[in-house]
């Protein structure tokens, strides 16, 4: 894990973990969350986790799992047997960076265009956007950490812009 | 003795500390708390720069932003030189490096001051008028000449060595204007517990209670409570210079340039882009020049200007000081300069209803006239009665009036409203969320108004030396609208955008035109309201930030081995690998030998990918490509070709069925995101009653492709349980595999006309694959290639890259690909325009293969093709040539192109004119080797 | 900077997460062989181009990935209204200068 830290917000880049796109309809989401052993949260832009697994919201048919544990996959595939679905091992795609800290939306404003206070984008808040002129996934995990993922040969491009956010932060 | 117009004491200059600097190579000083403006004026200078056209001596007008006339050139060091700056605005520090623009060989003496002599030669819409006969002395003679007189300071040369931050953020309330009404509304807002960020452009909140020691107190008790308020943001030194939909604000925040350099650290500016819930413009007003011969002179200024580098900066613009006014403020002004130490010698008051103040020598009257060369030394004042009067000064001053600050609201799209008692435009209609507050809303005291003579050396915009009698001559040559006078005499549209010009510009249109004022209406803002510079619009998107830089899995082993870089799209992607000494065309005919004779691997890590699942994934890829899939088995694979509806080439790629529901796809490098959009696009809208769903797997798949006559070997190297053979994994299908632990996809397809592979895995495993495949090649006497070995390699095969040999015009038929279209399925995407009369006629540019007749020659992609050597002007192309390669294969030259019927003309000797004369070609097929595909099959 | 509100996700984004899509509430003919060339062509190719309200096809392509409508002004640039690609056009939309 590489971190770096200036003053009240810090960057620590994630090892990739188990994360899987889920796309279909109504009846094959729920059958998902059975096996998932998690709802899958209905409302937009929202998500829901039990310990180190969570189901994000991404878009009216589709859903981000994330789940460390092997065999998730055949366990989804399974619940889903039989059902118009798709599920998709993604867990290689992109890369992971926790933004944590009191100033970590300040920090993170320097290149996501949305209003990323507590009223705006609260605890629990996930959505696709944009980090500069790269597309980007982010969820606030925690009140002072968000998980922000771009795809992977963007990696380096979000580590570097980060860096030079960070050296350039405005006062709190 | 230095300072000598700098009072003892008082105001908010930092007297214990001595700032030194220079202005065009003079040494003077300063103190903290100086603008540059200010400095100037307590050491006596108000020359300080030369107008834009007539290069005629100016000084300091304002105190403000809205400055005219002070433009200065700061020199911060290398890189770090910005002209046109306001000397109003720049704050002083230590070695501070100040020059005057427009001028040569100095401001004193100044060549181009002859150019104001010529004033009569050069009136309103001069641009026009002159230069136009002859034509040919356009480029010659006239722009090389208006060039060079054109334009104000000059750009650096050097790169910028400074950083600029961006700042997105959102609040309930954004106060622009850090004066007494913009704090009182922030206190306000922030009481209800609303969010704010106040932004202010001066150093320090207070505006117009910064020079009036009466409200300090009440000053600083408001600052002290909004201090205390953490849901307070307050952005000193920071401009709201553009207003956009739905309150969405840009400032203009500047960080360093008050510092001295070598003390400056961190970015140089941040843009904050801000939206508000509501917006309250406290920007207050904008005093008015008056408008009459010579008004222009150093120690011209504004009333309220004097006062302020008085009571402020104690920095007494003069001693002997005559005061022209149509509004009471200078009467304030009069008395602070009059206990500041300087003799008020009259105030010229053009109202009728004029106060009473018997302390002082108040006429009733007009200036008429100025006198002195580079610096006001009296006045003419006309009398009621028409009779004149000689009035020595050192400075004269002059109050208009206020014009409410509505640079903001304009830009918005807020209306304005003539308000008689003001004689001014004031906000009328405001757009929703808006507000205006203090001055800015027209809070002011009634006004009254001056006279405008028309004269050649009256001065309306002092920026861009226009007249009042440069808009009398608009108006006589028959420009109606404000905006279209406006345009014709430039009148405010220099960088200060008439902040102090425009009112006088209207009234005088109005008068000329005999119309009331609110009938001519008043003209738009734009952004930025002051200028704003490249890097803060840039931010950190520069040098390797400017976009992305995408890297390929094999990016570190293609460093360390000779790897040509070059960019396609984002993404590094390598040329070739050169060897020690190797030319970059020896080391492409190598690596192209070396897959024909041995084996190759390449990095197709860009390829996009996409995985399509769901019971009706057959009938949607039958829908969006022109292939047939009902017939393809699980295992097997297609190269596919999709059209736009319009009939064309949209992307190619391979479709690989995995399961009954599940498919593996492959899309052009670029062409991921059209693809997915175009796909996305139709089953959302069009098919939405197929059960199908997209994931774009490009990144979660490193691809690698192993090709050439000893692929196998590789393949059967890595995976050896896999029990891999020609029969069981034939070519155009897939297998999914595990190797090292990962998920692996097996695919036996070719780019080159070798057999080959291609193999996925997940992008963290990338890396190590790469380095078995190319150490397993290398054993076997074979390489890494790159892109142009793979062009070269394909391109003796003929196949087709699309936007290469595509361009949007291109059809499935027209590249030779018509016998992909499924006969028996229904309609497909694009299907119905394939008989459009214009798709289907004859005449059509058909993929053909070119060779030069003379083995030696060559020519270039996207040469034209013709039937005669020498054609006749106006001749028009047969078509051209889209892929041109030495083929290392084949030992010649080969070309791929488009040409009018061209399967017809196979046979045919056709032209190539290239600038050293036309080369004869041949035209054949497109397929230069292996025409059967015998060695597809290895 | 625009703002859009995307009616599924429900909330309003800046313009930076869209993609604009072209002209809304065309109907691909159903059998598009049945259809002249010259309804094919126009169906391609002929925009209505109003001066007002304009129903146009945007995409959120930076966020939930859906194409939906929206009445946009094209003399304000305002975006009226947006609504999902199976609802219909909002009672107050005017039609789009047909």
């Amino acid at each position: 894990m590489v971190e770096i830290s200036r003053g009240r917000a810090a960057v620590q880049m994630q090892a990739a973990s188990g994360r899987f796109v889920f796309r279909g309809g109504r009846d094959a989401a729920l059958a998902c969350g059975r096996g998932f052993g998690l709802a899958l949260p209905a409302p937009p832009l929202w998500s829901s986790d039990i310990g180190d697994r969570a189901a994000l919201w991404l878009g009216p048919d589709e859903w981000l799992l994330i789940a460390n544990e092997a065999g998730t996959l055949r366990v989804l595939r399974d619940a889903l047997a039989g059902m118009a679905h798709a599920l998709v091992d993604v867990s290689s795609r992109d890369c992971l960076f926790d933004i944590c800290g009191p100033d970590a939306a300040l920090l993170l404003n320097a290149a996501i265009p949305l209003d990323l206070s507590e009223q705006g984008f609260p605890i629990g808040a996930c959505t696709r956007t944009v980090f500069a002129k790269a597309g980007a996934t982010l969820w606030r995990r925690e009140r002072e950490i968000f998980q922000l993922s771009v795809a992977r040969s963007h990696g380096d491009y979000a580590q570097r812009l980060l860096d030079e956010a960070l050296r350039s932060m405005p006062e709190p | 003795m230095t300072q000598p117009f700098r009072l003892p004491s008082g105001g908010r200059i930092d007297r214990a500390r001595v700032l030194r600097f220079s202005f065009d190579g003079r040494a003077f000083e300063g103190h903290p708390g100086d603008s540059l403006a200010s400095a100037l004026l307590a050491n006596g200078v108000h020359l300080v720069g030369r107008s834009f056209k007539y290069h005629r001596p100016r000084g300091i007008v304002s105190a403000g932003s809205e400055e005219p006339n002070a433009l200065v050139t700061i020199d911060r060091g290398a890189g770090r030189m910005t002209p046109n700056l306001r000397a109003t605005q720049i704050e002083l520090y230590d070695g501070l490096v100040a020059t005057s623009q427009n001028r040569w060989p100095s401001l004193e003496f100044d060549i181009g001051a002859i150019g104001q002599f010529a004033s009569r030669l050069i009136p309103a819409g001069f641009y026009y008028k002159t230069f136009l006969w002859p034509p040919r002395a356009w480029k010659h003679l006239y722009e090389p000449l208006i060039r060079r007189a054109a334009g104000l300071g000059k750009a650096p040369g050097e790169p910028d060595p400074d950083t600029y931050a961006h700042q997105f953020a959102h609040c309930d309330v954004l106060v622009v204007g850090g004066g007494p009404a913009g704090l009182q509304a922030a206190l306000a807002a922030a009481a209800q517990a609303e969010s704010v960020i106040l932004c202010d452009e001066q150093p320090e909140p207070g505006g117009s209670a910064l020079h009036d020691p009466a409200r300090a107190s009440e000053l600083s008790d408001l600052l002290a409570k909004l201090r205390a308020l953490s849901h307070v943001r307050i952005l000193q030194r920071t401009t709201a210079f553009g207003m956009f939909a739905q309150n969405f604000v840009a400032l203009a925040q500047r960080l360093s340039d008050h510092i001295e350099p070598s003390a400056a650290s961190g970015p140089r500016e941040r843009l904050w882009q801000v939206r508000a819930k509501r917006i309250v413009l406290a920007t207050g007003a904008i005093e008015r020049p008056l408008v009459f011969p010579g008004n222009d002179l150093p120690g011209v200024m504004l009333a309220e200007a004097a006062r302020i580098y008085a009571n402020r900066f104690c920095a007494l613009p003069g001693k002997r000081i005559v005061i022209a006014t149509s509004a009471d403020s200078a009467y304030e002004a009069a008395g602070d300069l009059r206990r500041a130490g300087a003799e008020i010698v009259a105030i010229v008051d053009a109202r009728e209803g004029r106060p009473i103040a018997d302390d002082f020598n108040v006429i009733a009257g007009a200036i008429i006239d100025t006198k002195g060369r580079a610096r006001i030394e009296g006045c003419t004042v006309q009398l009621a009665d028409g009779s004149t009067l000689p009035v020595d000064c050192d400075v004269l001053l002059m109050s208009g009036g206020w014009t409410p600050n509505a640079s903001l609201l304009s830009q918005a799209r807020g209306a304005l409203r003539f308000e008689p008692i003001l004689q001014t435009f004031v906000p009328d209609v405001l757009p929703p969320g808006i507000s205006c507050v203090g001055a800015c809303a027209g809070d002011l005291r009634p006004q009254g108004d001056a006279s405008r003579p028309i004269h050649p050396k009256a001065f309306v915009d002092f920026q861009n030396d226009v007249t009042s009698a440069d808009i009398a001559l608009a108006v006589r040559e028959g420009f109606r609208s404000i905006e279209h006078i406006k345009r014709y005499t430039t009148n405010g549209m220099a960088t200060d955008q008439g902040k102090t010009s425009n009112l006088n510009a209207m009234m005088i249109a109005a008068a000329e035109r005999s119309v009331a004022p609110q009938d001519i209406g008043a003209t738009t803002f734009r952004p930025p309201y002051t200028p704003v510079t490249f890097g803060t619009f840039a931010g950190a998107s520069r040098g390797e930030l400017f976009e992305p830089v995408r890297r390929l899995p094999s990016h570190q082993w293609a460093k360390a081995h000779g790897g040509v870089f070059e960019d396609a799209g984002q993404w590094k992607r390598v040329s070739c690998f050169a060897r020690p000494a190797e030319t970059m065309r020896d080391c492409v005919n190598r690596e192209v030998l070396t897959v024909r004779k041995k084996v190759g691997v390449f990095d197709a890590s860009s390829l996009g990918k996409i995985e399509l699942a769901g019971p009706d994934a057959v009938d949607f890829l039958n829908r969006i490509y022109i292939n047939d899939f009902s017939a393809l088995a699980i295992g097997r694979c297609r190269y596919a070709l999709m059209l736009h509806e319009s009939g064309v080439v949209l992307d190619d790629g391979i479709v690989a069925r995995l399961a009954e529901d599940r498919f593996h796809i492959t899309t052009t490098s670029g062409g991921i995101g059209h693809v997915l959009q175009h796909m996305e696009d139709f089953l959302q809208t069009e098919y939405t009653d197929l059960r199908v769903w997209l994931t774009d797997v490009t990144e979660q798949w490193a691809t690698f492709a192993i090709q050439g006559p000893l692929a196998g070997n590789i393949v059967q190297s890595l995976l050896p349980d896999a029990g891999l053979s020609q029969a069981s994994l034939p070519h155009m299908s897939l297998r999914e595999l595990v190797w090292n632990g990962s998920d692996l996809r097996l695919m036996r397809a070719s780019f080159t006309g070798e057999a080959g592979f291609e193999i996925n895995v997940p992008s963290v495993q990338g890396a190590a694959l790469w380095d078995t495949l190319v150490d397993a090649a290398e054993r076997l006497d074979g390489c890494a290639y790159g892109l142009e070995a793979l062009n070269v390699l394909r391109a003796e095969k003929g196949y087709i890259i699309v936007g290469q040999e595509t361009d949007g015009s291109v059809t499935a038929d027209d590249l030779g690909y018509g016998k992909m279209v499924g006969a028996r399925k229904g309609d497909f995407v694009g299907k119905r325009s394939l008989s459009l009369p214009h798709l289907a006629a004859k005449g059509r540019k058909q993929l053909v293969g070119l060779l030069p007749l003379q083995l030696a020659q060559t020519f270039e992609e996207g040469a034209q093709i013709t039937q005669a050597p020498h054609p006749a002007s106006g001749t028009h192309a047969l078509g051209h040539v889209t892929t041109a390669f030495w083929s290392a294969t084949l030992d010649r030259f080969i070309a791929l192109a488009l040409l009018e019927d061209g399967r017809a003309r196979i046979g045919q000797t056709l032209h190539v004119p290239m600038p050293a004369g036309a080369i004869a070609v041949q035209v054949t097929s497109p397929v230069f080797f292996d025409p059967d595909g015998s060695r597809l099959r290895g | 900077m625009l703002l859009i509100r995307c009616p599924y996700c429900e909330t309003e984004r800046p313009e930076l997460e869209f993609r604009y899509g072209g002209e809304a509430l065309l109907e691909r003919p159903k059998d598009p062989a049945l259809v002249s060339d010259d309804a094919w062509t126009a169906y391609l190719w002929t925009c209505k181009n109003p001066k007002g309200p304009h129903a146009e096809r945007w995409r959120h392509v930076h966020g939930c990935g859906r194409f939906f409508n929206a009445a946009r002004n094209t003399v304000s640039d305002l975006i009226v209204s947006t609504w999902r690609v199976d609802d219909s056009p909002p009672a107050n939309f005017d039609g789009g200068g047909a």
